[in-house]
């Protein structure tokens, strides 16, 4: 059996798991891309500091609490 | 009796310090607003509460130049649009059947919060890019601060008594209207030109580091 004829059977016999396995990768890579997001903003807040950095780096931390969010709600609710 | 002569007053001193160009567009906050405003703002004069990671002891920031807010309008536009899709989306797919009825509400819950998400993402990642992309001249150096995209970054600096020329360009209707364009600093440097793209102001710009070149070589010729 091929991986082509194998991902064919799971898409057709579960297809909800399918969908669910893909999102959750998806959120996933998404998750870690929040994470970076947050590691260059403290970068970028540290090369040009102004009064409103910490809001910024706040914000980008939102961001990644976001990002968790959705991927546990996939993990958890779908 | 009534003077026929009366003498000029002295013309006044050249700029001994950075201190004295007297170019500030900069209006002090007076609001929420306007505080908001200088806060975000694309050019700062002598800004207040401002570093940047190699600012020397007695280094002053002169200016911090952005990009005009105008350029932004383009994602700006787009992260508008991406916020209120959802809401026609959503029944135009329920309307035309493409979306099923049997559809569980956890789905179209994640879908709607993955949307946001991205939606988010799009619009941080535009505003962190031009937010820490900025061009800064200061009393003794002209400071370029590139970021690329998140993980890359171009630094230029050239001391201001490398400076050569100094020219500005501008045009076109929208350019004119707003006053922005770009300023090029051509220097003797290692970095040949320092571009300052869609900076708003660009004469003043000019103007502002003429005057900062004047102070350099006035101190040189002290020393």
């Amino acid at each position: 059996m091929t991986i082509e004829q194998i991902l064919v059977t799971f898409i057709t016999s579960a297809p909800a798991v399918f969908i669910k396995a893909v999102a959750v990768i998806i959120l996933f890579l998404h998750l870690a891309f929040s994470v970076v997001v947050v590691r260059q903003t403290k970068l970028m807040t540290g090369v040009v500091e102004a009064n409103i950095s910490p809001a910024i780096y706040g914000i980008a931390i939102i961001h990644f609490l976001f990002s968790l969010f959705v991927f546990m709600w996939a993990i958890l609710f779908t | 009796m009534p003077d026929i002569f009366v003498s000029q007053p002295p013309p006044t001193s050249p700029v001994s310090s950075p201190a004295d160009i007297p170019i500030n567009t900069v209006e002090n906050p007076k609001s929420k607003f306007s505080y908001l405003g200088k806060l975000f703002s694309s050019y700062m004069f002598m800004p207040d509460g401002v570093r940047f990671e190699t600012q020397e002891p007695g280094e002053t920031i002169m200016l911090l130049l952005r990009k005009h807010w105008l350029t932004n309008i383009g994602w700006v536009l787009i992260s508008v649009v991406l916020l209120f899709l959802p809401f026609i989306l959503l029944p135009m797919l329920k309307l035309s059947g493409t979306l099923p009825e049997t559809t569980p509400a956890s789905w179209i819950s994640l879908f709607i919060l993955a949307w946001y998400l991205l939606t988010f993402s799009y619009f941080l990642v535009n505003f962190l890019l031009w937010y820490f992309t900025v061009s800064i001249v200061t009393n003794e150096r002209i400071v370029d601060i590139d970021f690329i995209n998140l993980l890359n970054k171009k630094f230029a600096e050239t001391r201001v008594a490398r400076v050569e020329d100094v020219t500005m360009r501008t045009g076109g209707f929208i350019r004119s209207f707003f006053d922005y364009g770009d300023v090029f600093v051509q220097t003797a440097a290692k970095e040949a030109v320092f571009q300052f793209l869609a900076v708003p102001h660009p004469e003043k710009v000019v103007m502002v580091i003429n005057k900062i070149m004047g102070v350099e070589e006035e101190e040189g010729e002290v020393h």
